[in-house]
């Protein structure tokens, strides 16, 4: 397959998701294909897997879909980028419920299973609402429904794959449910964009 | 408010995620907006952001956080180059090239130069930070342990840095410093600010 990639999860149940065009992230759980769309396989173990068939440039995009995001604060989606092969490490989004003006957006990292904070925002995020993280550089720039929301600077990750990342720690696997994923390489439009959106 | 830099130090969330004291989950004293950068595996966050007054004032008012001035365009006083010398020494930063004729964006870019550089390095070694089992400021590039000192230089190199000028006399202290310098024309993002 070639970039740009896309998965609209619209087929058989898979648990765990894909294997073979998915792969999950070292020592990540995994997540699964339920009624359409992906959700966490158990409830308490953090989701996250990579798009396998490609290998992106360093600089990149990956965008998933909320379907549904239910009130907690232990329950969310989101995309990630420069997701390693072989080491606990990448960069994500975590849309936090409720759904609507008062949702939360951060951005993480996660290097060799030690998770860091790098934002937070209270954001309003809508069901069929798009995620989208790019990374050019050191710079990570994410979106909500086309719109940049937060630009922050790390320099841990150089490069690795795209991927999504959900996590539910209590409640039902179907708290925090995502759809529709794409990913690509970034291109010189799109940095130009985040660019001018500063 | 007005957008305004902090330094804090790290500690975990009920997840065991670093999350920076006072901003983030379980230790909220701020629910404004913020963006923050780490010293790399170095329990410490140059955060940002615009709180409100009174979010200010109680971060402000805490011993182990040290805010800078609302205007970064200004020279630093004496007082307050010893206040920023003491606090970056304490925590690993080297500082002691900070003096009244910089401006205070100049060493806050500085301080970012060395928090990307150690970013980076964590992301290449994993494991602990760099100043474990003993490693200091004064340790020399040579003393550092063999996969410490490897991945030092390779951080450098792998953000395009010229290491040619470290050699193994070379104290970290010189070698933070050095490299970052190197980063002085670097963006740094803080949510919607760029400095």
């Amino acid at each position: 397959m070639a970039l740009p990639a896309s998965d609209a999860f619209t087929r058989a149940n898979e648990n765990p998701l894909a294997t073979g065009n998915w792969t999950q992230v070292p020592s990540m759980g995994f997540l699964q294909l339920l009624s359409n769309a992906v959700e966490v396989q158990s409830v308490g173990s953090d989701g996250c897997q990579y798009w396998n068939p490609d290998t992106p440039s360093n600089d990149q995009k990956s965008q998933i879909t909320v379907t549904t995001l239910n009130t907690d604060t232990n329950k969310c989606v989101g995309p990630a980028v420069r997701c390693s092969t072989t080491v606990q490490s990448f960069y994500m989004i975590r849309a936090l419920g409720p759904l609507g003006a008062t949702a939360t957006f951060k951005l993480y990292k996660m290097v060799t299973g030690t998770a860091t904070q790098l934002t937070t925002a209270t954001k309003t995020i809508n069901a069929a609402d798009a995620l989208r993280l790019e990374v050019s550089g050191t710079t990570l720039t994410g979106y909500i429904a086309g719109v940049s929301q937060a630009t922050i600077s790390d320099a841990a990750l150089a490069s690795g794959r795209l991927g999504i990342f959900i996590f539910v720690d209590v409640g039902v696997p179907g708290d925090a449910v995502a759809d529709n994923w794409t990913g690509d390489n970034l291109s010189a439009s799109d940095t130009l964009f985040a660019q001018a959106c500063l | 408010m007005s957008f305004r830099l902090y330094i804090v130090p790290i500690v975990r969330n009920t997840r065991n995620e670093r999350v920076p004291k006072y901003f983030g989950d379980g230790q909220t004293t701020v629910a404004s907006d913020w963006s923050g950068m780490d010293y790399g595996l170095e329990d410490w966050m140059v955060v940002g952001g615009d709180l409100t007054v009174t979010e200010d004032a109680a971060v402000v008012g805490m011993p182990d956080a040290f805010a800078v001035p609302f205007d970064l365009s200004a020279a630093l006083t004496s007082p307050q180059v010893t206040a920023v010398q003491n606090k970056l020494e304490a925590i690993n930063v080297p500082a002691g090239w900070v003096n009244t004729s910089l401006k205070w964006i100049e060493v806050v870019r500085s301080v970012l130069g060395m928090f990307t550089l150690m970013q980076r390095y964590h992301g290449l070694h994993g494991g602990n930070g760099v100043f474990t089992g003993g490693v200091a400021l004064s340790t020399t590039i040579g003393a550092l342990p063999v996969a410490v000192r490897n991945d030092f230089t390779a951080a450098a190199v792998s953000l395009g840095l010229n290491v040619s000028g470290i050699t193994g006399t070379t104290t970290l202290r010189q070698a933070l410093k050095a490299l970052a310098d190197q980063l002085s024309q670097m963006a740094y993002h803080f949510g919607t600010v760029t400095l």
